[in-house]
């Protein structure tokens, strides 16, 4: 043991952390460490009220500390669109674009047998029943575009379409603000098959 | 196309070797065992992005290291480029392009055209079929990116579809709706990918008719033929349309569906693919004789580094691996005869210069090799 007992095993639990390695943890320990004591204080705080106050949402499933969330409750959005995520990030990413004014639906996870995920295992069932009070009029499938996300996309598709809901699928592409001739050949092929009508 | 330089850092034999190789005809000689065949391999993953040889990087480092470090630079028609692949254990390799970190091997395949020749491809003919769709995949991947994105894709839902039949199998039921999605994707990537072949083996094998007739000493004709799994049924097609191959693809997929769910495997698509070679109409795995197998693998070489000229308009780089020592006096000479042409740059192995036939002697560079060292020897 290099050091003492307090410490080691603030590292050993900062390593457990995605993304933080032996020696990044012993970093961040030191760190915290050297801090002023009300600053370790309010950290420890937050992550305790973060874990305790956040939960899901019973609609949409996104993370939130009330229930409905806020975006569920939210009087200016279109009750009309919901878009499908994979996870709780992209429902910040989308709405960091402040275009989309509609309600999400977050799967937690896609179908990927190769890790043991369903379509049981992901709120796919959850998604068909708010589908049921007829409100929505379209479902934007916003998944992402690996074959997981696909194969989640037209998972749901089929399921969704019989109900008489319009479905769509996020479209791919070229970047915006890239020049073509820069642009890989991979992802022009897509765009090009993906080409509309002007 | 001519490597310019190329750098092994930990890489099997080779701590350090920095190599500035001749523009013509490289020839690495040494004894078993002293390094040769690794100089090739290092050039086919910097071509490839993997080993030909290992399926694991680990196979690849040098005895007691952790990482191991590939560059080179080429001289292309467009004008100079350089490719870096770097790899250590318990990460993502990585890969260059012109010093940029490219995220996929998509964006480096391509930049180095190879053209590798070894004992093992004189089996092509007769060997697996898993060879023969090798030898379409490295060709179709070096002249597109979305080939091999899209054969990447494939492998991945191929996998993915496997795991989920086996679950079925041992479960005894599936989910339909489940297995439909990915019956879609499989459909959807895989019937892209037998397009694609069928219009290369098209040309391939006007090539490897043209060359084979050049190689052959009697009077035969040698057909290549694509073999597409999903119209075998159908009994082929000459040149199938994207929708003709999705429709056989989807009802062979309807049609195996039992015996996929009894053994858990998917047994319909590209992945069981096979080139067909005759010779004067009699298939050349059940009579090729020894000679005639490797007059055709010959052949099939010959095509693939003029189709590869003509996609790309550069001149690809010959690797000939110890492969000079197998061939008989009249096909060594034909294969001579492509490393005479100035504008090739051609790296031959060999434990015997005697092997080399005096044509190209003139032109060749001599490496000794050994130690984890080349020395030039004048």
């Amino acid at each position: 043991m290099f050091y003492a007992e307090p410490l080691a095993r603030l590292i050993e639990e900062l390593t457990k952390l995605p993304g933080i390695g032996p020696r990044t943890a012993q970093r961040l320990a030191f760190h915290l460490l050297a801090a002023p004591e009300g600053e370790v204080q309010r950290l420890a705080e937050a992550l305790l009220t973060a874990k305790r106050e956040i939960g899901y949402c019973s609609t949409c499933f996104n993370l939130t500390d009330q229930d409905p969330c806020r975006i569920c409750r939210g009087t200016d959005r279109d009750r009309g669109l919901i878009c499908v995520v994979e996870d709780p990030k992209d429902v910040a990413a989308m709405e960091k674009t402040r275009e989309f004014r509609g309600l999400y639906h977050v799967l937690h996870g896609a179908i990927s047998p190769l890790d043991g995920v369903g379509p049981e295992d992901i709120r796919v069932r959850e998604l068909i029943v708010r589908l049921g009070s007829g409100q929505c009029k379209e479902v934007i499938l916003a998944t992402d575009p690996d074959t997981e996300g696909e194969a989640t996309a037209m998972y749901i598709a089929r399921l969704v379409k019989p109900l008489g809901v319009r479905v769509t699928r996020l479209a791919r592409g070229l970047p915006v603000g890239g020049e073509l001739e820069y642009a890989d050949e991979v992802t022009l092929s897509k765009a090009l098959e993906g080409r509309r009508e002007i | 196309m001519i490597v310019q330089s190329l750098v092994l850092k930990n890489f099997r034999n080779y701590g350090g070797l920095e190599f500035q190789p001749a523009p013509g005809l490289s020839v690495l000689f040494g004894p078993n065992g002293a390094g040769k065949t690794n100089i090739l391999e290092a050039l086919v993953v910097l071509a490839l992005t993997r080993s030909n040889r290992a399926a694991r990087d680990e196979e690849l480092v040098s005895m007691g290291q952790e990482a191991y470090y590939l560059r080179t630079s080429i001289e292309r028609s467009e004008g100079p480029g350089k490719v870096e692949v770097a790899w250590e254990k318990g990460r993502r390799k990585q890969f260059k392009c012109n010093g940029a970190v490219v995220p996929s091997a998509a964006g480096v395949v391509g930049r180095l055209l190879v053209v590798f020749f070894g004992p093992d491809e004189l089996q092509i003919a007769k060997g697996a079929p898993a060879m023969r769709r090798r030898y379409l995949d490295i060709i179709l991947s070096q002249v597109s990116p979305t080939y091999l994105h899209n054969l990447t894709q494939y492998a991945r839902i191929l996998g993915q579809r496997n795991k989920l039949l086996r679950s079925a199998s041992e479960a005894g039921g599936v989910d339909l709706a489940h297995l439909k999605v990915w019956d879609d994707q499989l459909v959807e990537v895989g019937s892209w990918l037998v397009r694609r072949r069928a219009e290369a083996v098209a040309r391939l094998a006007d090539e490897a008719r043209a060359a084979h007739a050049e190689l052959a000493s009697e009077k035969e004709t040698l057909s290549v033929t694509y073999d597409p799994a999903v119209l075998r049924k159908a009994g082929g097609l000459a040149t199938p349309s994207r929708e003709e191959i999705r429709a056989a693809f989807f009802s062979e997929l309807e049609r195996l569906r039992p015996a996929e769910l009894a053994r858990g495997v998917s047994l319909a698509g590209p992945h069981r693919d096979d080139l067909l070679l005759g010779l004067n109409g009699a298939d050349l795995r059940d009579f090729g004789s020894q000679g005639q197998t490797r007059t055709a693998a010959l052949a099939l070489k010959f095509a693939e580094l003029s189709f590869l000229r003509q996609e790309t308009g550069e001149e690809p780089v010959m690797l000939l691996d110890d492969v000079l020592s197998e061939l008989d006096e009249s096909r060594r000479q034909a294969l001579a005869g492509l490393l005479e042409d100035d504008r090739r740059q051609a790296f031959v192995t060999t434990t015997d210069e005697a092997f080399l036939p005096a044509t190209v002697a003139a032109r060749s560079t001599y490496y000794r090799v050994g130690g984890g060292r080349l020395v030039q020897e004048e």
